[in-house]
């Protein structure tokens, strides 16, 4: 019995994500507060619904 | 007196007849045929397929709904549509079969005034050999039952890792034309997030394998976005995550089959592939539901109102052009079918022009394209447009000016869970204005105010409000009506 994450077989083209970005610390955790993540949600209401109301329709 | 058959009742086609009854009076009929006895929210089956959500959670009885709000509801599957009536009668009409319990099997022949074919996709898994739950190698999330059994299965493949043994998931895509990659990237995240809760996400190899050609396309082309004085694209933005969570991708790829075990793919260089897997939830490639049409002397119309996708052709530009030439205006605006005025499909069940991400081919000549996503917000929106439209013409005459609401002038949200969980869950929320890029209104094909992306707890928290909120409108409660679509 292994307890290894299964290898990538040979022939395999996961793609290289090398080059993205990694979130820092500081983001991680910001993405979890819940003061920071409140004013989110109120930001993220107020843009769906602006867009709802922009939607020429 | 009018009479409104709407076939389907999902999103689109259960919007419509809402509103159509709210504005009509109650000498006109408005009748839904639905297959399927219950509505189902399908941005929750999510949840359902890994465990967090009961399937009783996502769906719930629809004879209760429409009887409470007067609309008629025949449990049947529409087979063939005669907009040109038949030799009995000039009146069009719709042939329907009941699939409820006590009737199935039994024919009916329905007239109607006004049709919406709001008939959704056909979930196309025989395109592939051997995907899917019924007889094939893969899980799905497609329906409730579909997310309970993927559920399951996802709870053996835990156990299995709890108990030591290593395991690969593969998420994503089961052929090169598929859509709707959110729900795929929704449901590798949801995994990812439910591995880690387990405390096994060190055993576990998590792939998510796509027809998509760079990630974050979603079948729209990608997005660019505008954060701190600069564009960065939802490329970037989206392979952060996956770097961020090692979720490995494989793009561009066309599952050619499924073994027991084993995925084959081909890419976009052509080369074939082959993928070990433990557990597999790939989705289906959608078409019509197989509806055919007969004109009032019996001939088969059916190319004439469909694609050969099946699904129906309506007020866009079909012409045949290459992707540099593919323009807003392409894109349908009333959803009023090719030459039946009070025919109209919604949702789904339009057929596009064209698919919004450039479509590819490998040198062996296989479609490598993600089909237009049309689900959710932009059906809504579909299926209360044609309803106001069918309201003014019955209201003040056939020379009523039609309503509009074209993909490229209407914008939508997408919120993709990344795991569940009030204090610890996660979401990338994401908005865009408008689905179908206009560059000749925008440099970057978009509105850069309204088409944004965020990660974060609050888009889980936005992503529960809508299953409530969505399911509150869809049982057509008190204050349905003024929740948006």
């Amino acid at each position: 019995m292994t307890t290894s994450t299964p290898a990538p077989l040979p022939g395999e083209t996961a793609a290289d994500l090398s080059a993205a970005p990694l979130p820092t610390a500081k983001t991680l955790k910001a993405r979890k507060s819940l003061p920071m993540q409140l004013g989110r949600f109120a930001v993220l209401n107020a843009r769906i619904m602006r867009m709802v109301l922009k939607g020429e329709h | 007196m009018a009479d409104i058959v709407v076939l389907g009742a999902g999103v689109a086609g259960h919007t419509a007849a809402l509103h159509l009854r709210r504005k009509l009076g109650k000498q006109h009929r408005v009748t839904v045929v639905s297959p399927n006895s219950n509505w189902n929210w399908i941005p929750s089956n999510i949840w359902v397929g890994v465990g967090k959500m009961p399937k009783e959670s996502v769906l719930f009885p629809l004879a209760p709904v429409y009887r409470k709000h007067g609309i008629d509801f025949r449990q049947a599957k529409a087979v063939s549509i005669r907009p040109d009536g038949d030799v009995d009668d000039e009146r069009p009409a719709v042939d329907i079969v009941y699939t409820e319990v006590g009737k199935a099997g039994q024919e009916e022949r329905l007239r109607y005034d006004y049709l919406v074919n709001a008939t959704g996709p056909q979930l196309r898994f025989g395109m592939t050999p051997g995907l899917g739950p019924d007889g094939g190698n893969t899980v799905s999330v497609c329906t409730a039952a579909h997310a309970e059994h993927a559920a399951a299965a996802l709870a053996d493949t835990i156990a299995t890792l709890k108990a030591g043994t290593p395991q690969t998931l593969v998420v994503g895509m089961g052929h090169g034309t598929c859509t709707c990659e959110g729900a795929a990237f929704e449901y590798v995240f949801n995994v990812d997030h439910e591995l880690r809760e387990a405390g096994v996400r060190d055993r576990a190899r998590l792939v998510y394998l796509t027809n998509e050609a760079q990630l974050g396309d979603f079948g729209v082309d990608g997005m660019t976005f505008e954060e701190r004085g600069f564009q960065t694209t939802s490329e970037l933005w989206t392979g952060s995550l996956f770097r961020e969570r090692g979720v490995e991708a494989i793009l561009g790829a066309h599952v050619q089959k499924v073994e027991p075990g084993v995925v084959h793919y081909e890419t976009l260089d052509g080369a074939s592939h082959e993928l070990a897997f433990d557990f597999g939830m790939l989705l289906p490639p959608f078409g019509g539901v197989g509806l055919t049409a007969y004109d009032r002397a019996g001939a088969d119309i059916t190319a004439q109102l469909f694609a050969p996708s099946g699904f129906m052709k309506v007020d866009a530009d079909y012409t045949p052009k290459p992707y540099e030439q593919w323009r807003a205006e392409d894109w349908p605006e009333t959803y009023r079918a090719v030459g039946y005025d009070h025919v109209f499909a919604v949702g789904i069940a339009f057929a596009p022009p064209h698919q919004i991400s450039r479509p590819r081919t490998n040198p062996h000549g296989t479609l490598i394209a993600p089909a237009p996503p049309r689900t959710g917000m932009p059906s809504g929106v579909m299926g209360k447009t044609v309803a106001l439209t069918i309201v003014d013409q019955i209201t003040h005459g056939q020379s009523a000016v039609a309503h509009t609401a074209s993909m490229a002038s209407m914008g939508a949200a997408c919120v993709a869970s990344a795991g569940a969980g009030m204090r610890n869950g996660s979401a990338a929320a994401m908005t865009m204005m408008p689905v179908v890029p206009n560059y000749a209104k925008y440099p970057t094909g978009r509105d850069l105010k309204d088409t944004r992306g965020e990660i974060g707890l609050a888009g889980h928290w936005l992503k529960l409000m809508l299953h409530y909120l969505f399911i509150h409108k869809a049982k057509g409660r008190f204050g349905w009506q003024f929740i948006p679509e």
